[in-house]
C-alpha cells in the first residue's frame, strides 16, 4: 500500500493549477465585457434622461409648470411663447383614436388566429399580420399622404360629414364666436380635409395593429386547454368560452394595449404625414394639429435661438416621460405573464 | 305524429337558446372580419407600393444621383447600406453583450430587474429622441450632421433588439449542453465560445437580421444627424445620404417628378426589407423570434 | 500529470480479481470522521447539502473504493445524485445549493477554497441521466474535453478521440461517419459517445448518473457491459434506480434513504446480507 494514494493536502492538484491559469483570466474578461455591455446600455437610457434635462433646464426654469397650460406655440424671437398643451393634445387624440379602432381589430384577429382559423391558416394569417409591422414607418407615411389623406377628404369624410353636422345633442361648449358647441355635430367642424386627427389615428391604427395582435395571440395561447374543456363540458358556447379566454388573460391583454399605445405616442414620420401640421387644439375629427414627436420632427432643426431649442428639449422630456410611463406600465403587466410563462 | 318530428320538437339537446348561439356566431363572424380588415389593409398598401414604385421605376434611380438628369437615388440606397452596416458595427456587439450577460450571468437580483427594465425602457423609447440624442452627443461636438451621428442613432435602436433576442435565443440552448460541458471540467466562457453561442447562432443571427430590416427604414433619428446628402459622399464624417430620409424631403415636395420617384423609392426600400423579414421568418419558422 | 494512482491501475489491469474483495475486511464501510482508511479513491467526510433551507444530504461519511465500481442506490429524492454531484462540484452551478464536510479525491481536498473546478472536473468524468452530446459532429463532441484542456495537434487529438472511441466500444459504428452530427446517433449510441467524451481527458473517476435510465433494455446492456470493461482501468462511480444493474456492475455498494447513508459495502453482501432492516426492505422490492 503506497502512501500515493494520499498526498498531503500541500500538494492538492486541484489547487492554483498553473495551465488553467489563462483560462480563468479568459473567464473574467468576458464577464467583465458582458457585465461592461451592460453598463453602457444602462448608461445609454440615462445619458438620454441627461441630455435631455441639460437641453431642455433653461425652458424649465423659464416655463416650468406653465409649459402644460399653455397652448401657444411663438417661436418668434423677442415673442417666444411655448406651451406643449396643443402637441399633448394632438398625440393624445390621435392615440386615443387608434386604439378606439386597433384594439378591436386586434383583438379581433388574434382570436381568430388562435381560436377560430384552422392550422393552416393560422400560421400564414399571423405571419402577415406581422409583415404590417415589418413595413417601415415612411412607407405608411407616404402611402396615408397620397393614397388615404385624399381618400379621406373626397370618400369617407364627406359621408361623415353629412351623417353628422346637423346632428346636435349636447351642449359641450362656446366657440369663440360664441356660438354653442354641440355634440357630436363638433366632431366634424369645419368639413373634410384628409389630413386631420382622423388620418392621424387611422395611420397609427395600422401601425400598432401588428403589435398588439401578436401579443394578444401570444397570451391567448397561454389559456389552458383544461379551463376550456371544462367551459364547453359545461355547455358554453364559444363565444362565452372565447370571453373566458380574454377574461384569464386579460392582464397580458392590457400589457399588449399599452405597448401599442406606446408606439403610437412615439410614432412620428407617418403621422406628420398625414395630421396637417398645425398647433391647434379642436374637438373636430376633421381638423389639422400637431403631435409631439411632429413637432420635434418639424422644427428641431430650426430652433435658431436658445429658448427655442430648450424648449424642443422639453417636448422631447415630456414625450420621453409619456413613453416611459407607458412602457412601464406595459412591462408590467407583461412581466407577470412572462413569469407565469417561465414558472410553468 | 311521425319519428321525423319527435326527432326535432322533442330532442332535448336541440336548441333550448337560438340567442347564445346567434351571439355566438356574430362574435365569430367579427373576429374574422377584423382579420379581414388587417389583412385588407397589408394588401392595399403593398398593391399600392408595388403599383406606383413600379409605375414610376426607371434604371436612372439605381444608377443616378439625385441632381443628375434623369434622376437617381444610387448614393442614397449605398447611403443607407453603409449606414446600417456603421450602425452594426456599434450595436451589434453591445447588444450580444448585454444578451449574453442576462442569459449567462445575470443572477436574481435588483441588479437583472434593472437590467431587463432599461433594455426594455431602450427599446420603447421613441426613435426620433434617439436622434435628438445623437444630435447632441455627435453633431453638436462636431459642428456638423455626419454619417456617425446618424449610425450613432440607429445603433441606439439596435441594442434593445438584438440583446433581447440574443438572450431568449441562449436561453433557448438547453441545461445539459451546458452540463455536459461543465461536467468536462470547461471553463465558463469556453462553454459560451465553444458550445452555447455555436449552438444558438442561427437564431442569433436571425435576431441580429430583424434589427437590421428594422433600423433599415427607420427616417425619424436621422432627420438631425444624417440629414441626408445629394452628393455620392460616403465619408461618415460629412452629412450622410439616406434613402429614409430623401423620401421624406420628396414627399413633402409639389414637384410631381419627386413624388414618383419617392414611390419608387419606398417600393426598393419596402422591398429590401421585406424579403429580408419574410426570409428570416421563413428560416425560422416554428421557433420563436419577437420582433416588438 | 500523471495520477498517482496509476501503479494500482496497472495491478488491476493485470487481472486482479474484482470479486476477490469480499476476502478483504470490508473497505466501504461508514467511517468516524478521524478514522483513516487507506486505498480509497474518494473520501467523503460528514457531508451535508442544502438546497436553500431545506437539507437534502445529512452527514455522509463515506469511502469509495479505488478502482471498483460502486453503486448508490435508494429511492427517488434519497439524495444519490446529489452526492454524486458533490464529487465534481457540477452543485456549483444550482443557486442555493450550499455543501458542508470534506470530500478528497486521492486525498486532496476538493471543497478547499482555492479548488480550480476546472482541473477536478477534467479528473472526473461524468455521464448524465440522458445522453447529452453536443450539437456538433461525433468527433468534435469527443475532442471538446481535450481542445478546452489546451490538446494541440490534429493527429494527437485524432488519436485520442479513436482511443475513447474505442474504449467506449464505439469506434466500429462510427468509424466512417465521424463528421456527421452526433444528434443522428440512436439513444444508446449517444450514451457511449457521452461516455467516449467523459474518458477522453484521462479522468481518473468516472461519475454516472442514472446512466442507462433513459436507454432501452438492449443498449442498457451495452452500456453496462463496457462499465465493467472501462472499471479495469478507472474507478467509477454510478447512480442507479435499477437494482439488477447494481448487482450486475458494481463491486460496492451504498444505500441511500432521505439523505442518509444507511449502508455500504460490497454488493453480494449488501444485497444477500444486509445489516440494516431498510436496506433488506429496499433490495428486496419493499418500497422504492
Amino acid at each position: 500500500m503506497n502512501d500515493a494514494d494520499n498526498p498531503s493536502p500541500l500538494q492538492n492538484p486541484f489547487i492554483d493549477v498553473p495551465q488553467n491559469a489563462a483560462r480563468r483570466l479568459v473567464d473574467r474578461i468576458t464577464k467583465a465585457a458582458a457585465l461592461g455591455g451592460v453598463l453602457l446600455t444602462i448608461s445609454i437610457l440615462a445619458i438620454i434622461f441627461i441630455v435631455l434635462i441639460h437641453g431642455s433646464w433653461m425652458a424649465l426654469r423659464q416655463i416650468g409648470w406653465h409649459f402644460f397650460t399653455t397652448q401657444a406655440w411663438n417661436p418668434v424671437p423677442g415673442r417666444d411663447k411655448y406651451g406643449v398643451l396643443s402637441f399633448l393634445y394632438g398625440t393624445g387624440v390621435t392615440t386615443f383614436l387608434a386604439l378606439l379602432f386597433g384594439v378591436p381589430l386586434s383583438i379581433g384577429t388574434a382570436v381568430f388566429i388562435t381560436r377560430i382559423a384552422p392550422r393552416w391558416l393560422a400560421g400564414p394569417v399571423s405571419f402577415l399580420v406581422e409583415l404590417l409591422a415589418a413595413i417601415p414607418s415612411i412607407a405608411y407615411g407616404l402611402w396615408g399622404c397620397f393614397v388615404m389623406s385624399p381618400w379621406l377628404q373626397n370618400y369617407l369624410e364627406p359621408v361623415i360629414y353629412d351623417a353628422l353636422r346637423h346632428i346636435a345633442i349636447i351642449p359641450v361648449g362656446k366657440y369663440p364666436s360664441g356660438r354653442i358647441e354641440y355634440f357630436p355635430a363638433n366632431l366634424v367642424r369645419g368639413g373634410p380635409s384628409g389630413s386631420d386627427f382622423l388620418a392621424g389615428g387611422l395611420i397609427l391604427t395600422i401601425m400598432i395593429l401588428p403589435i398588439i395582435t401578436a401579443i394578444t395571440r401570444d397570451v391567448l395561447q397561454q389559456f389552458p386547454a383544461e379551463i376550456e374543456q371544462g367551459a364547453y363540458g359545461l355547455g358554453a358556447t364559444w363565444w362565452q368560452t372565447t370571453r373566458l379566454a380574454l377574461a384569464y388573460c386579460r392582464a397580458g391583454i392590457f400589457g399588449a394595449i399599452m405597448l401599442g399605445m406606446a408606439r403610437a405616442i412615439g410614432e412620428t414620420m407617418a403621422v406628420i404625414m398625414v395630421i396637417g401640421n398645425t398647433d391647434h387644439i379642436s374637438a373636430s375629427l376633421f381638423a389639422g394639429g400637431q403631435t409631439m414627436s411632429g413637432v420635434l420632427a418639424n422644427e428641431f432643426m430650426e430652433a435658431d435661438h436658445p429658448i427655442y431649442l430648450s424648449a424642443m428639449f422639453y417636448v422631447a422630456l415630456v414625450l420621453m416621460l409619456s413613453s416611459l410611463v407607458t412602457n412601464v406600465i406595459a412591462r408590467g403587466l407583461l412581466a407577470k405573464i412572462q413569469t407565469e410563462r417561465k414558472a410553468a | 305524429m311521425s319519428a321525423q318530428q319527435i326527432a326535432t320538437t322533442e330532442n332535448p339537446f336541440a336548441g333550448r337558446s337560438p340567442g347564445r348561439r346567434w351571439i355566438s356566431r356574430g362574435a365569430m363572424a367579427l373576429c374574422t372580419f377584423a382579420t379581414a380588415v388587417a389583412l385588407a389593409v397589408l394588401f392595399v398598401v403593398l398593391a399600392y407600393i408595388g403599383i406606383r414604385g413600379i409605375e414610376y421605376m426607371t434604371p436612372a434611380f439605381f444608377t443616378n444621383l439625385p441632381l443628375q438628369s434623369p434622376e437617381g437615388m444610387r448614393n442614397c440606397i449605398i447611403g443607407t447600406v453603409i449606414l446600417v452596416g456603421l450602425a452594426s458595427v456599434l450595436g451589434v456587439p453591445l447588444g450580444m453583450l448585454c444578451g449574453i450577460y442576462m442569459a449567462e450571468y445575470a443572477g436574481r437580483g435588483w441588479f437583472t430587474y434593472l437590467t431587463q427594465l432599461v433594455m426594455d425602457l431602450l427599446a420603447g423609447t421613441p426613435t426620433i429622441l434617439l436622434g435628438v440624442i445623437a444630435w447632441q452627443l455627435v453633431v453638436v461636438p462636431m459642428h456638423q450632421q455626419s454619417g456617425w451621428s446618424g449610425a450613432l442613432a440607429l445603433a441606439f435602436i439596435m441594442v434593445p433588439i438584438v440583446a433581447r433576442a440574443s438572450e431568449e435565443m441562449l436561453r433557448l440552448v438547453p441545461h445539459p449542453h451546458r452540463e455536459a460541458s461543465a461536467g468536462l471540467g470547461a471553463s465558463k466562457s469556453q462553454t459560451l465560445f465553444m458550445v452555447i453561442l455555436p449552438a444558438a447562432k442561427a437564431g442569433i443571427a436571425t435576431g441580429i437580421m430583424l434589427a437590421i430590416a428594422r433600423v433599415a427604414g427607420e427616417t425619424a433619428p436621422l432627420l438631425f444627424t444624417a440629414l441626408g446628402n445629394d452628393q455620392a459622399v460616403y465619408n461618415p464624417s460629412e452629412p450622410y445620404p439616406s434613402l429614409t430620409l430623401k423620401i421624406w424631403q420628396y414627399s413633402q415636395s409639389a414637384e410631381l417628378a419627386w413624388r414618383h420617384q419617392a414611390w419608387t423609392a419606398v417600393l426598393v426600400l419596402v422591398a429590401m426589407v421585406l424579403v429580408f423579414t419574410a426570409a428570416v421568418r421563413f428560416a425560422v419558422r416554428g421557433r420563436k423570434v419577437h420582433v416588438v | 500529470m500523471t495520477p498517482p494512482v496509476s501503479a494500482e491501475n496497472v495491478s488491476r489491469a493485470n487481472g486482479a480479481q474484482h470479486g476477490s474483495h469480499s476476502a478483504h475486511a470490508p473497505r466501504m464501510i461508514p467511517v468516524a470522521p478521524d478514522q483513516h482508511v487507506k486505498r480509497h479513491a474518494i473520501d467523503i467526510k460528514n457531508l451535508e447539502v442544502f438546497y436553500g433551507k431545506g437539507r437534502a444530504v445529512h452527514g455522509v461519511n463515506l469511502q469509495i473504493a479505488h478502482g471498483e465500481v460502486t453503486a448508490f442506490i435508494g429511492p427517488s429524492g434519497c439524495g444519490k445524485s446529489t452526492i454524486l454531484r458533490c464529487l465534481n462540484r457540477m452543485n456549483d452551478l444550482i443557486k442555493h445549493c450550499q455543501v458542508r464536510g470534506s470530500i478528497k479525491i486521492h486525498g486532496a481536498d476538493i471543497y478547499d477554497r482555492r479548488t480550480d473546478v476546472m482541473e477536478l472536473r477534467k479528473r472526473t468524468g461524468m455521464v448524465f441521466q440522458k445522453p447529452n452530446p453536443f450539437p456538433k459532429s461525433i468527433f468534435d463532441n469527443v475532442a471538446y474535453p481535450l481542445r478546452i484542456h489546451g490538446v494541440r495537434g490534429k493527429a494527437v487529438i485524432a488519436e485520442k478521440v479513436e482511443k475513447s472511441l474505442r474504449s467506449a466500444g464505439l469506434w466500429e459504428e462510427v468509424k466512417d461517419r465521424l463528421h456527421v452530427s452526433a444528434l443522428s446517433l440512436s439513444g444508446g449510441q449517444q450514451q457511449r459517445l457521452c461516455i467516449a467524451r467523459a474518458i477522453a481527458a484521462d479522468p481518473e473517476v468516472l461519475l454516472m448518473d442514472e446512466p442507462c435510465s433513459a436507454l432501452d433494455p438492449i443498449a442498457t446492456k451495452t452500456v453496462e457491459s463496457l462499465i465493467n470493461e472501462l472499471s479495469k482501468t478507472i474507478t467509477i462511480v454510478v447512480v442507479t434506480h435499477n437494482m439488477h444493474q447494481a448487482v450486475r456492475v458494481a463491486h460496492q455498494t451504498a444505500f441511500f434513504y432521505m439523505g442518509n447513508l444507511i449502508e455500504a459495502g460490497p454488493t453480494d453482501k449488501m444485497f444477500h446480507n444486509p445489516e440494516h432492516q431498510q436496506t433488506l426492505a429496499y433490495v428486496t422490492g419493499q418500497f422504492g
